[in-house]
């Protein structure tokens, strides 16, 4: 990384902001700015656009310091600003929430760069998301990539057309064998476009390199008996 | 069924015959009265009247009492009772005032009119005639139009007003023209003719009534079809005939007239005959058949109450007799002649009387009628008042059934409110101590984990992370921070991927299915909790490998229904944990029910039922 990378990292408690510091001092390159609340950390954003601007925001989602007269309030609201006016900065979450609730309607919603949770964290860790996030690409810790992989289960488990495709899949030897056996919840027959799309999105869901991988995950992970 | 079938029909048919029958049986005897009356024969017009009575008694008929009353006239006019008579028609034609009858009506006015004439009450004959007319040219009846006219002209023509009657005639004829019944036709024109004659007779022009008697006398077959008709022009054509001393056939035709009245039994008019014979043998000098016509005369005039005639030949037979015999005659001349007036004046007053009674009743009927109608109105708004009451009475009931349950819906609905504060200050509490939890508690180990890192006390300071997680966990677990920003939907799946495991797997139905806007966030939330107690249960205890949940709404209520194939316990014996004691508590608060059906060895069956809505 020839040139500086800067940082900012939003945060109400200091002994966070000092933790988080103290596993990222030794990384090379980069430029780091603190703040305690989401107000100071728009401000902080929008000035900086003007001459060198972050390249990352790490934040809570949970700021208790907000009063009534914070404009923004909390870490989602921060993001959804930010979103909002297109400002090129990626995002990383750095939180102790870990509920099923909040992690999914973060991601869902916000659809943030990285999602790091404080307790389980460390320099590593912290080096590899910040790598992946300027590449574009996005990082969860492993424990909310679980979560969310429990999740698209549970989601795949509810839907009737994808628990079909799985259980047909290993019969057939051709996808388009497909097509006229897979039924709609109204009765129709599904296209051969849809079932492929469904494949697809089962396979990124699952982590499934191809559709035997994909059937046998499936097996693994408790969808199919 | 067939002979039921068959008994009906015949009893339908007997029945219709029955009902014609009656009609037809009362047509009858009017037809045979109305003929006894022209043919002069009172015992069968009474007959018809007892008939009529009958008839009247079974059905009321209303035009039956008017029928009644006419016949009953018919028959004092038979007796000469002309004062009965009139009173009968006078009866009959205010039944049929009363049941809008115009044809009667002026029927009866006609028969009045013409019974007003012949008692020489000619100002009440006009009068009833006049009136008729307002019954009868509505209606178009020129039947009895006709006849009318004819009795107005007669009036006239015995009042001395020729000009009058030459009118009255000429709009008799009028109607005649316009009458369609052909033999009433026939006999209305002649009659006219005749009196059209008469009128000129009267004023001696007796050239042009001997050009009406002959114009009558020519008409087609007349002597066979309308002999009394023919009678009646040949007697007065020979009157005017002679009158313009044309002797030579008067004598064979008042012969001949007298022959055909005989036949005919044409008493009344047989006594004119018999005095004019007897006034043309005076003339001729033979005073003898003068006399016998006289007496001829006397004799019919007598039976028949022609009483014109009667003094004619009174006054006859007195000039052809001499001395005593003569004055005996004139002196029941004058007698008669006195008794007469005085009979026409009674008559007339008798007229007056009943016209004026009957006026009266009418007028009486007339305000018994508005009485009665008073009377109606007043019961009928009597029957809206009591209507209108009841309504009232019922309207107010219902008010106040519907204010009650009203109420006590509203109460139910405020307790259930409360409740549901009551559950949202609990849900606040949880949520301070959550968020006290979090931040203070948890953040005072974190220092303290830092420190003992630090300290390098590696083991302890692992023991501490499991208890910040485990605080951490509480914290999670107490708040329901952003739990209405998520869709209960996905609240549930939330929820269910946490624990759902290859090892645990967990089906939910009907759950998308559901449109969860409806539900009250109370529920939705006692619904989570109560899903996390029995998930959390079940994989503490049951050792089940599989769980199935299945929401689904019956009518206003949901249902949650958790199935797992675990080890199950004994319902009876087991006393419930206090996790299962919350979960009943929480759902008994939102007036739900909780079921559990668990049997050892055979899973445990968990149904919830909740009201959807508040």
């Amino acid at each position: 990384m020839p040139e500086k990378i800067k940082i900012l990292i939003a945060d109400d408690h200091q002994l966070i902001i000092e933790g988080i510091l103290s596993y990222i001092k030794d990384i090379d390159h980069l430029e780091i700015e603190t703040t305690n609340s989401c107000d100071d950390a728009y401000a902080k954003i929008k000035v900086a656009l003007t001459e060198t601007p972050f390249q990352i925001l790490f934040t809570d989602l949970s700021f208790d310091n907000a009063t009534e007269n914070s404009r923004i309030d909390s870490g989602e609201n921060l993001i959804k600003t930010i979103k909002q006016e297109e400002i090129p900065i990626k995002v990383g979450v750095i939180t102790g929430h870990s509920e099923t609730n909040r992690v999914f309607s973060v991601i869902q919603n916000l659809n943030p760069n990285a999602y790091l949770l404080k307790g389980k964290c460390n320099t590593a860790e912290l080096t590899f998301a910040i790598e992946k996030m300027l590449t574009g690409e996005i990082y969860y810790t492993h424990e909310i990539h679980q979560k969310l992989l429990k999740r698209a289960l549970i989601d795949i488990q509810m839907d009737d057309v994808a628990i079909q495709i799985l259980k047909e899949l290993p019969k057939h030897p051709k996808i388009s064998n497909l097509e006229g056996i897979i039924t709609k919840e109204d009765g129709s027959l599904l296209k051969i476009r849809s079932i492929e799309n469904k494949l697809a999105k089962l396979r990124t869901d699952l982590q499934a390199n191809n559709n035997t991988d994909l059937v046998l995950k499936a097996k693994e992970l408790g969808i199919l008996d | 069924m067939r002979a039921f079938t068959f008994f009906f029909l015949y009893s339908c048919i007997f029945y219709g015959q029955d009902m014609d029958s009656i009609s037809r049986l009362k047509k009858n005897t009017l037809d045979r009265g109305l003929s006894a009356y022209f043919n002069k024969n009172d015992e069968i017009v009474k007959e018809s009247i007892n008939q009529l009575y009958k008839f009247y008694t079974e059905d009321n008929d209303s035009a039956i009492l008017a029928k009644i009353y006419q016949y009953k006239a018919m028959y004092h006019d038979l007796k000469y009772q002309i004062d009965s008579s009139f009173y009968f028609y006078n009866q009959s034609m205010n039944i049929s005032k009363l049941t809008n009858d115009s044809l009667e009506v002026g029927r009866r006015l006609l028969s009045i009119t013409i019974l007003q004439r012949e008692a020489k009450d000619f100002l009440g004959s006009e009068i009833s005639s006049i009136e008729a007319l307002q019954y009868l040219e509505p209606i178009k009846s020129y039947r009895y139009l006709q006849n009318v006219y004819s009795n107005l002209g007669l009036v006239s023509g015995e009042i001395k007003q020729k000009e009058d009657a030459l009118k009255y005639f000429d709009l008799s004829l009028k109607a005649n023209r316009l009458n369609k019944n052909s033999k009433r036709k026939e006999r209305g024109y002649l009659h006219t003719i005749n009196n059209i004659g008469l009128i000129h007779q009267q004023g001696s022009e007796h050239e042009k009534a001997i050009e009406y008697f002959n114009k009558g006398l020519k008409y087609d077959s007349i002597k066979q079809k309308y002999p009394d008709l023919y009678a009646l022009l040949l007697e007065n054509l020979t009157y005017s005939g002679i009158a313009l001393g044309r002797k030579n056939f008067a004598e064979d035709h008042y012969n001949e007239v007298i022959q055909i009245r005989e036949k005919e039994k044409e008493f009344s008019d047989l006594s004119i005959t018999h005095v004019l014979l007897s006034e043309f043998y005076i003339e001729e000098k033979s005073p003898s058949k003068a006399r016998f016509h006289a007496n001829e005369a006397l004799k019919y005039a007598k039976q028949t109450h022609n009483n014109k005639r009667w003094l004619e030949a009174l006054k006859l037979l007195s000039d052809l007799s001499t001395g005593n015999q003569s004055k005996a005659y004139l002196n029941e001349y004058i007698t008669l002649n006195d008794s007469l007036l005085q009979q026409e004046r009674q008559l007339k007053n008798q007229f007056a009387k009943i016209r004026y009674e009957t006026d009266k009743k009418e007028k009486e009927n007339e305000a018994l009628k508005i009485e009665n109608e008073k009377t109606l109105a007043e019961a009928e708004a009597q029957k809206q008042r009591a209507t209108i009451g009841l309504l009232l009475s019922g309207i107010s009931i219902m008010f106040l059934l519907s204010s009650i349950s009203f109420f006590r819906f509203r109460r139910k609905k405020l307790l259930f409110l409360t409740q549901l504060q009551k559950i949202e200050a609990r849900e606040e509490e949880r949520r301070q101590i959550a968020k006290s939890l979090h931040d203070e508690v948890a953040g005072d180990l974190r220092l303290l984990h830092r420190k003992l890192e630090k300290s390098l006390l590696l083991e302890e300071a692992q023991k501490l992370e499991m208890v910040k997680d485990n605080v951490r966990n509480l914290s999670h677990q107490l708040s329901s921070v952003s739990f209405e920003e998520v869709p209960f939907r996905d609240q549930v799946i939330n929820l269910v991927s946490d624990y759902f495991s290859p090892e645990f797997i967990i089906k939910v139905n009907g759950l998308k299915e559901i449109d969860w806007s409806q539900a009250n966030n109370s529920i939705k939330r006692m619904l989570y909790l109560s899903l996390r107690e029995c998930i959390q249960n079940c994989q503490k205890y049951a050792e089940a490998s599989k769980m199935t949940i299945s929401f689904s709404i019956h009518k206003k209520s949901v249902l949650l229904d958790v199935v797992d194939n675990g080890k199950g316990f004994d319902t009876a014996t087991q006393k419930k944990g206090i996790g299962l004691l919350n979960l009943q508590e929480r759902v008994q608060e939102l007036n739900g029910t909780l079921t559990i059906e668990s049997e050892v060895g055979k899973g445990t069956h968990i149904i919830i039922q909740t009201p959807l809505n508040a």
